[in-house]
């Protein structure tokens, strides 16, 4: 799946991938595209503006973290990202079911 | 100059001053946290990058990106107004104020040397009487004055010295 498909789900899976720990944006994208069975071919470069978004949007904080000898930029879920990702995951549901009922109809 | 050091640079030139740094040392870190998980793999330094290279995408790409969501307000009215400030608009508006205070300075210069900027006085012409020292008699004489050293008299205003150059009996 490429990036133009992705387009618009993007952030949630970001807040999904983030529901399960705080990491930094490399491993994010590491941890997606292991999760896919690297059908996620992220435009990565995409990735940091979607979190910069979702920090401005308060469903993400960030800060700097020592790992190894080098500074990470780490993301945690915030409340309204649990609630957003919910809120997201519920409406990804109900599009599948819909799409899947006219598919199946067909 | 590496290839990532290039791109890093050119990803720093896109980006408004604003959210620069944080943003480049973020994607630096992408680049040494990539390049290492690919020498587990037993990729080399140089392929490595430009396998990284490509999965972000151009950095121009990448910063547009940002730019476009900065713009949009996306990120927040704070770092829309940040968003203004691109290298590029910088480097305009410091261009725009050296010249300003350049020509300011140049303005000041010819203030002060110029005879334009603070004109001289016209030569003037006075009679005087003068007692002649042969005869005794009062004597007219045509004296003509020129401007000699300028002196600031204080609140703007300009004072000249003058100093008599020609004496000449008036003609009728």
């Amino acid at each position: 799946m490429e990036g133009d498909a992705l387009r618009g789900h993007l952030e949630l899976l970001l807040l999904a991938a983030l529901a399960r720990a705080d990491q930094h944006g490399y491993a994010l994208i590491e941890w997606l595209r292991a999760q896919s069975n690297g059908a996620l071919d992220l435009g990565e470069g995409s990735v940091y503006p979607a979190l910069r978004r979702l920090e401005a949007a308060g469903c993400v904080s960030s800060a700097w973290r020592a790992d190894g000898g080098r500074r990470k930029r780490v993301y945690r879920l915030t409340k309204l990202g649990e609630q957003r990702l919910r809120a997201e995951r519920d409406g990804w549901h109900d599009l599948v079911r819909t799409v899947g009922l006219v598919l199946e109809a067909s | 100059m590496t290839d990532v050091e290039t791109y890093l640079r050119e990803l720093r030139r896109s980006l408004p001053a604003g959210c620069r740094r944080r943003f480049v040392a973020e994607v630096r870190e992408h680049f040494a946290s990539a390049i290492a998980a690919e020498a587990e793999h037993g990729v080399g330094r140089l392929e490595a990058e430009q396998l990284t290279i490509e999965r972000l995408g151009p950095a121009q790409a990448l910063a547009d990106q940002l730019l476009a969501d900065l713009r949009s307000g996306a990120l927040g009215r704070r770092a829309r107004l940040v968003a203004t400030l691109t290298t590029a608009r910088l480097a305009a508006a410091a261009t725009v104020v050296v010249v300003a205070v350049a020509v300011a300075a140049s303005a000041v210069a010819v203030g002060r040397h110029s005879p334009q900027a603070s004109p001289a006085p016209k030569p003037a012409r006075r009679l005087q009487l003068i007692v002649d020292a042969r005869s005794g008699e009062l004597r007219p004489l045509l004296v003509t004055f020129r401007a000699g050293a300028r002196r600031h008299a204080g609140q703007g205003s300009t004072t000249w010295s003058v100093r008599p150059v020609t004496y000449s009996t008036p003609t009728r």
